[in-house]
């Protein structure tokens, strides 16, 4: 599991969060703005973001990181891309989905097959003018 | 290898296929309708991994209900993780395969761990092989028992300079030793760029069938024909099994994302290769190509299915185009019923297969 995460990082410095990444930021906080009001995520200082399809080893990580801060009121959680809500609630506990701080995307709002960083769990952090940065989940501290 | 002389792309049109019924097995809530890995024991019994769950679960062919759940171990001394497929040899010797470790395992029906192979000894390093292969069990790449000898397939592994990408280990049971079979066949072509050109799983990753002549029938999902491989023998032969339409199926070195999809969404593409025991026929299935689709809607991406019927000579029979659904045609087998092909359910409790029978057309 380690190897297939550290894998995925090369990948990443290789193939960094820099280019078609800002246009994925610019579209994810565009879909913020239009769905949701600001007041509704004002309580969250990061929203993580993790679509079910696609690098099988990367949603396994960033459910353990789920698993670990979904009682902290600063995470919002959004999955995306399902596979099917049922199988989302076996995998994540079907006590987990209720949860105020967990959202399902289930048209697929969070994910845009014209960006390809939009299929690995990312991590948006508010930043002060109230707009949300971009980066890959599994390059964060994780804790 | 060589070609058999009975190249002939519309064949004899003596067989059609009509949708029978379906059949419907009720899932538990822990249980969920997407599935990469199912066996069908005898006509009593189907047999499907539940990965979230590391279980084994059966149901009764005939009712559909759930009878028995085989509970792998996630810890301790008979932990089995990581696994990608099965082969139920009986009730109380299961294999399974882990493919990230390439580890081999048999457990009890209680999940006690019997015994454990690491085949990674006999793979690696890949640079002092001959061949580079990499097991994926899927339903229709099913690990299977001809003899001593455990059959795994599914794609090439690494590619270096002197080393060939091949498809199909024979792991021989009572020595502990493998051979390395099925290579792919000239359609691929550059073989150092395989994984460049063909770098989807719907092109590297190769279905097969056994028949009762302890052949390995596989069709390489890029190709026209099909290659059987005889046990007996230790030898090739490349039959034409094409679509009634020329294929044209064509490499691809992606420029994007969606160029990729794209890609994949418009060829071609051979699919499960299954042979009818009751009937003595194969059918190889082939997904057909899409133009008409949105790539921001996934519901407007699902392909066509069509059919074609061969002998059990491998002479073309018959050919027939499905009805347009939601295919998930790497869960597709042969039971006594007819041909069964996992759709999916709109219920999601439900776990659900298009039941398809072969009839001979009257002359």
């Amino acid at each position: 599991m380690k190897n297939k995460v550290l894998l995925f990082l090369l990948m990443c410095s290789m193939y960094s969060c820099s280019t078609q990444s800002d246009n994925l930021q610019t579209y994810l906080n565009g879909q913020i703005d239009k769905y949701y009001a600001s007041s509704a995520l004002s309580n969250y200082s990061y929203i993580v973001i993790i679509p079910r399809k696609g690098c099988h080893a990367c949603t396994m990580e960033a459910d353990a990181f789920f698993l670990k801060n979904k009682d902290n009121d600063r995470y919002l959680f959004i999955f995306t891309n399902l596979v099917s809500e049922k199988l989302l609630k076996i995998e994540i506990g079907y006590e987990n989905v209720n949860k105020k701080n967990v959202l399902i995307d289930k048209i697929g709002r969070f994910h845009s097959s014209q960006y390809i960083d939009s299929e690995y769990p990312l991590l948006l952090t508010k930043k002060k003018d109230g707009q949300y940065q971009c980066s890959y989940l599994l390059d964060s501290d994780g804790s | 290898m060589g070609e058999r002389n009975n190249y002939y792309r519309k064949g004899a049109n003596e067989y059609t296929i009509e949708l029978v019924g379906e059949k419907m097995f009720l899932l538990d809530s822990m249980t969920a309708q997407t599935v990469n890995y199912m066996q069908l024991l005898g006509d009593t019994s189907l047999a499907i991994f539940n990965s979230p769950m590391n279980n084994i679960c059966l149901f009764d062919w005939t009712t559909g209900k759930e009878k028995l759940k085989i509970n792998l171990h996630k810890e301790g001394p008979n932990a089995v993780r990581g696994i990608r497929g099965f082969y139920f040899q009986s009730k109380d010797s299961i294999w399974l395969y882990n493919e990230w470790k390439k580890e081999l395992y048999l457990v009890d029906a209680d999940g006690n761990l019997k015994e454990k192979r690491h085949l990674q000894d006999l793979l690696y390093p890949i640079a002092k092989q001959l061949y580079s292969v990499s097991p994926f069990p899927q339903t229709n790449v099913p690990i299977r028992k001809v003899d001593n000898k455990l059959v795994l397939q599914g794609m090439n592994d690494v590619i270096s300079d002197e080393v060939f990408p091949a498809v199909t280990i024979l792991y021989d049971l009572n020595v502990s030793k493998l051979d390395i079979k099925n290579p792919y066949p000239a359609v691929y072509s550059n073989k150092n760029k395989i994984n460049d050109e063909w770098n989807t799983f719907a092109y590297r990753q190769v279905p097969y069938t056994l028949n009762d002549k302890k052949e390995i029938v596989s069709g390489f999902p890029a190709s026209d024909s099909i290659v059987v491989y005889n046990m007996n023998t230790d030898s090739y032969t490349s039959v034409f099994a094409g679509y009634s339409e020329e294929t044209n199926i064509k490499p691809y070195v992606p420029t994007s994302r969606t160029a990729t999809q794209r890609n994949y969404l418009e060829q071609y593409q051979y699919t499960s290769i299954l042979y009818d025991t009751y009937r003595n026929l194969y059918y190889r299935l082939v997904v057909l190509p899409k133009t008409d689709y949105d790539l921001n809607d996934a519901a407007t991406q699902h392909k066509d299915l069509a059919v074609i019927i061969l002998s059990k000579d491998f002479k073309k029979v018959g050919e027939y185009q499905l009805e347009h659904d939601q295919y998930m045609y790497i869960n597709s087998f042969v039971a006594s019923d007819g041909l069964c092909i996992n759709v999916f359910s709109e219920d999601d409790d439900y776990l659900k297969f298009k039941v398809l029978k072969v009839t001979k057309n009257e002359k």
